[in-house]
């Protein structure tokens, strides 16, 4: 009888030859019950039909023994350790068939079974001894487990389509919110321009628009020079810039012309608080700034 | 009395009555830590109504500036505007 793991057969010949000077020679051989097989690749079941030819290894082992001395138990043995590596290897060759998978067997079990397969026949002192094939459909055989792998890829790219047509959903969704901040923050931007603006006097808006920079004089601090954007605040002391100053919201969605007029403000009413609460960075190279009263660059 | 607010819609304003106007300075400011009377919240206009919001978050230590760009300690008012500055921190 031959051993079946999946759709393939698998016969197991044993042999146990004598040889010279009292040695024995002891052989297992597991072949498949044909050279080559031919079945429906299932990968390809939505694509194209398309027959693909597979191919089981037969796996020999062979053992000999020392002159003289053997006892049924030594034979035992031998036959044990052959039948451990035979069937291993035999189950890993029809494993390396790529529908194998399919059938949903365990390869420790198939090996365990093979084992106790080969290890009765060595009791029992049966071997198996059919003609091979030459080739082997075993289409058939997979005709239920084509049916639940068509099945299961149908799930599969229904549940691909939906996930990918809530994506497209949320994309559009997102697209749409993000045009409406982007709306929303140009007309706060400009909200807060016109807010700077107004508060601004005529030689500080000139400055504004001519070098993006507006300067607040302190009586106790020099100079501090504050850009129309991002960037730090430089202090100018005695025409020499001699640190700048980093100032900011709590609120980081404040649109910037806001941050600017704080600083204004501030710094026209209680620099010591600006400077206690900026951080304050020093000046290691000298800069370049342009202070409205002085017109020079320090 | 008007209170502009800077704000993520950027100046945010509203006409006041006297009383209302204290109310919300010294709630912003700081100086008061009560919750703003019922009478005076519904005469709070609507679109200062996301000011509650900021309260109950704790938001506040804002600094406030007069038409005059000087800054306002203590509620005067004789101010006909007043523009809040929120907190601040270094960068």
């Amino acid at each position: 009888m031959p051993f079946k793991i999946g759709p393939i057969n698998l016969g197991i010949k044993l042999t146990r030859l004598p040889q010279n000077w009292g040695e024995l020679l002891f052989k297992i051989r597991i072949f498949p019950d044909a050279k080559k097989y031919t079945s429906i690749d299932l990968d390809k079941i939505n694509l194209e039909e398309a027959v693909s030819t597979f191919e089981v290894a037969p796996i020999e082992y062979s053992e000999r023994t020392l002159s003289y001395g053997n006892t049924a138990i030594k034979e035992m043995t031998l036959w044990r350790c052959l039948a451990n590596s035979a069937s291993s290897d035999a189950v890993r060759a029809v494993e390396r068939i790529q529908f194998f998978h399919q059938f949903r067997l365990d390869i420790k079990t198939a090996s365990y079974g093979l084992l106790g397969e080969i290890m009765r026949m060595v009791s029992a002192g049966s071997t198996d001894d059919f003609a091979q094939l030459d080739i082997k459909d075993i289409s058939e055989t997979t005709v239920e487990e084509r049916a639940i792998v068509a099945e299961r890829l149908r799930l599969e790219r229904m549940a691909a389509l939906a996930h990918e047509e809530e994506e497209r959903r949320r994309l559009q969704l997102y697209q749409k919110e993000q045009a409406l901040v982007a709306k929303f923050r140009k007309q706060a931007e400009l909200t807060s321009f016109a807010l700077l603006f107004s508060r601004l006097n005529v030689d500080e808006r000139a400055e504004a628009e001519s070098r993006k920079q507006v300067t607040v004089r302190t009586p106790t601090h020099g100079d501090f020079v504050i850009p129309m954007g991002h960037g730090h605040v430089h202090q100018v002391v005695e025409n020499r810039c001699v640190a700048s100053y980093c100032l900011m919201f709590e609120d980081g969605s404040i649109p910037i012309y806001d941050t600017i007029l704080m600083k204004i403000l501030l710094l026209k009413n209680d620099p010591q608080k600006f400077i206690s609460t900026a951080n304050k960075f020093p000046v290691t190279f000298p800069t370049s700034v342009h202070v409205r009263w002085t017109r020079g660059v320090l | 009395m008007k209170l502009r607010i800077m704000s993520f819609r950027g100046d945010h304003n509203c006409d006041c009555a006297e009383q209302v106007s204290e109310a919300v300075f010294n709630k912003m400011t700081g100086k008061s830590t009560a919750a703003l009377p019922q009478d005076l919240k519904t005469k709070v206009p609507d679109t200062f109504q996301e000011l509650e919001a900021l309260w109950r978050e704790g938001k506040l230590g804002y600094m406030a500036f007069d038409e005059k760009d000087v800054m306002v300690k203590e509620f005067r008012p004789e101010a006909t505007e007043l523009l809040f500055s929120p907190k601040i921190i270094g960068g």
